[in-house]
């Protein structure tokens, strides 16, 4: 902490936020100059969960690599497999049977809904309601029994394969989900809105707080709710579609404002939206194998670089494999959406209150492991 | 008619489905200026160490996300410097900062050069091919209870 | 310890393997004066004047309400910080334990270190386990806590919190169950239960 004089009797206080805080994004620091309590200039500093993702995959073998990628954006892992296997297949050309890649979009899709649910969650916990929180989890918990069913874990899965899926869904699983999301969307889902939406507290802490031009977000290259909720419509399943995205009907959320209030709407929207997916995979899942064929012998990719975007629930989240036709990757690099994000901090908190902070923080969602790597 | 204007600059073999062009660096930021409408969206700014050279890897979407391009910057291993490409697409703050700590390519007229994932006074550049670990070589002890 | 900065300014990896001696912890204590482990709440000259079977309901006693209250300070780094949270929510309450996510250390009985803990955040952990008062526990919770896991490879990577802070009990798991978490948590319980008993580990 060190304070500058200024003209009259003005003072600069820096603070030190971080990197151990109640707000549960994990290990953030922000170094904060403040004159009272509005914010000049806000510092992000990164790297405490900085694991070496990239040099660790120099030594692996491509499927070893899977289980790793579930710990980048831990929050909703089987998105993070999906980047890194499409990716894989596409470098080797093959060709994934038509269930798994209908089961792939779904399984995505409902861990696109548990990291809302998280995201929800934690935002209410953030402002201080501590209610959402437990209501947050007790659905994911839920979400967490049906992956557990059928990959055996609850939060990192490793069930992606390079060619399909490691195992099929057990017998009266895909009933099991159907009910669930009923039950989400007729009775969890007005909770939310209800609890939160309609709290006057969150619309004055959430409206007008980190408003995000849309010519900003595209310079600085946001991607995901960040970039929707500040109106502009794009999203990789519909311009770049992967995996079978193209089959399916759903809308776009996009805000108005791109305040924080706007980045939650969407999120919350986009919730129905993957429910409407999962509705539309499940009516129309074919039988069949979930593992296609692989060359045979120790996978190694053609020399040569590929690069594969998909629309995790972050953002755009990206895998960059450059092979020597060895076994193992010679670099990989994951573009993240969350380290893009962070950029934005400052430009967002600049003009606000210290109690603000957390709040565009928790708007923008980073989660760590994906911006640390 | 960019290749007239740019000399040295040549089309190469790069990841599927990219336009992909090898620019020199003093070429790179004249180059940038007059794509930066055409390919607004950087989506990522990596390099790989090629153990003789050092490859600055610029992977570019049009607006409507179907137009794909990619630069490639070749690099001297010691003392690499390139421009800044922050001015075109501000995305590259960050990403040029992980660049410069992971692999030491400096970026001229960065705003904000320093250490992002790793901190200040680290040595080594970890993603190069020859980075060993600073550390002294692991015993398994723990801290006496 | 001393002499760190709060922008992250790593001590050179070599000079944390040396042994640091904070305040002695319980169990380092010889076997006179474990008598004085209630935390100075009897006075000396009580003490001469009780006989000593008082003494041991006591400690019995300061025992039950330390382990049924361990507020903890949830230092969730990574993934096993999320499966943390869903320990102390809806299904597996550990309010109901007496087990409050309190964040700050000088509050605080038991730290529990979930997740990855890299070289850059080693200064943190440490700062924040100093700041814990006795008696103070540290529960390492997941595969990187306790020996850094999958990442254990990493440059950047500790390979394990025990090189940092003495650790008493080890939740092994990637993330572990909440069940398993609640296991490593009654093992820390029955610890508390029996300090300042003859044999207590």
């Amino acid at each position: 902490m060190e304070t500058r004089e200024l003209e009259e009797d003005r003072v600069l206080l820096r603070l030190n936020l971080g990197p151990q805080h109640p707000s549960t994004h994990g290990v953030f620091r922000a170094i904060v100059t403040l004159e009272g309590e509005t914010i000049v200039d806000l510092e992000p500093v990164v790297g405490y969960l900085h694991r070496n993702h990239e040099k660790i995959y120099e030594h692996l073998q491509y499927p070893m690599i899977v289980p790793f990628t579930d710990r980048l954006d831990y929050l909703s892992a089987i998105n993070n497999e999906l980047g890194y296997v499409l990716a894989v297949e596409g470098a080797l050309g093959i060709e994934v049977p038509e269930r798994a890649r209908v089961l792939r979009v779904l399984f995505s899709e409902f861990q696109r809904i548990l990291y809302y649910q998280l995201f929800f969650g934690t935002l209410a916990m953030d402002l201080g309601a501590t209610t959402p929180f437990l209501l947050a989890f007790r659905d994911r918990e839920r979400g967490y029994d049906l992956m557990e069913r059928v990959t055996g874990a609850r939060l990192l899965y490793n069930y992606l394969r390079i060619g399909g899926l490691r195992n099929d869904v057990p017998d009266g699983w895909l009933r099991d989900l159907e009910a669930y999301l009923d039950y989400f969307e007729r009775e969890a889902w007005p909770q939310y809105m209800d609890l939160l939406l309609r709290n006057e507290i969150f619309l004055l802490r959430t409206k007008e707080v980190g408003v995000l031009p849309s010519d900003l977000a595209l310079a600085y290259g946001a991607s995901g709710p960040v970039l929707r909720g500040s109106g502009i419509p794009r999203d990789l399943r519909k311009d770049d579609p992967y995996s079978g995205y193209e089959n399916f009907q759903f809308e776009i959320p996009v805000g108005e404002r791109g305040d924080s209030y706007d980045r939650c709407v969407v999120r919350l929207y986009e919730m129905l939206e993957s429910i409407r997916i999962i509705r539309q995979a499940l009516s129309r899942l074919p039988d069949g194998p979930v593992m296609g064929q692989l060359p045979r012998g120790l996978l190694k990719l053609p020399p040569g670089e590929y690069y594969q975007r998909v629309e995790a629930p972050s953002g755009e989240l990206a895998y960059y494999l450059v092979s020597d036709g060895g076994p193992a990757p010679y670099r990989a690099k994951i573009r993240s959406p969350s380290f893009v994000h962070l950029q934005l901090m400052p430009h967002l908190c600049r003009g606000h209150k210290l109690a603000d902070v957390i709040v565009i923080l928790s708007s923008i969602f980073p989660v760590f492991g994906e911006v640390d790597r | 008619m960019l290749f007239g204007r740019f000399p040295g600059l040549e089309e190469t073999g790069g990841p599927a489905g990219f336009w992909t062009l090898r620019v020199p660096p003093e070429h790179l930021l004249e180059l940038g200026e007059e794509l930066r409408l055409a390919f607004p969206h950087l989506s990522c700014l990596t390099a790989v160490d090629f153990r003789d050279r050092l490859e600055l890897v610029y992977l570019l979407y049009s607006q409507d996300q179907k137009e794909r391009l990619c630069l490639k910057v070749d690099l001297p291993p010691e003392n690499p410097e390139v421009e800044s490409v922050t001015g075109i697409w501000p995305t590259a703050d960050w990403q040029e900062r992980e660049v410069y700590d992971m692999f030491g390519i400096r970026f001229r007229r960065h705003p904000n050069l320093k250490r992002i994932l790793l901190w200040e006074g680290y040595e080594g550049y970890p993603l190069r091919k020859g980075f060993g670990d600073p550390r002294p070589p692991r015993t398994r002890k723990v801290r006496p209870r | 310890m001393s002499g760190e900065k709060a922008n992250g300014k790593q001590r050179k990896y070599a000079d944390r393997t040396e042994p640091v001696v904070l305040v002695r912890h319980l169990d380092d204590l010889p076997e006179e004066e474990i008598g004085s482990v209630d935390g100075g709440m009897v006075p000396a000259f009580w003490k001469r004047l009780l006989p000593p079977v008082i003494l041991t309901t006591l400690q019995a006693l300061v025992n039950w309400g330390r382990q049924n209250s361990t507020w903890y300070l949830p230092f969730g780094t990574a993934c096993c910080g999320i499966e943390l949270m869903a320990v102390g929510a809806t299904r597996f309450d550990l309010d109901r334990h007496g087990m409050v996510p309190w964040f700050s250390p000088r509050q605080c009985d038991v730290m529990i270190v979930a997740g990855t803990i890299t070289e850059k955040m080693a200064p943190a952990v440490v700062r924040l386990y100093e700041q814990m008062a006795e008696p103070r526990y540290v529960i390492a919770m997941g595969g990187c806590a306790i020996s850094g896991g999958p990442f254990y490879k990493g440059y950047n990577v500790v390979p394990g919190v025990d090189r940092l802070i003495p650790v008493d009990v080890y939740v092994p798991g990637c993330p572990p169950r909440p069940e398993a978490v609640l296991h490593g948590i009654y093992l820390l319980r029955d610890r508390i239960a029996r300090t300042g008993r003859k044999g207590s580990p």
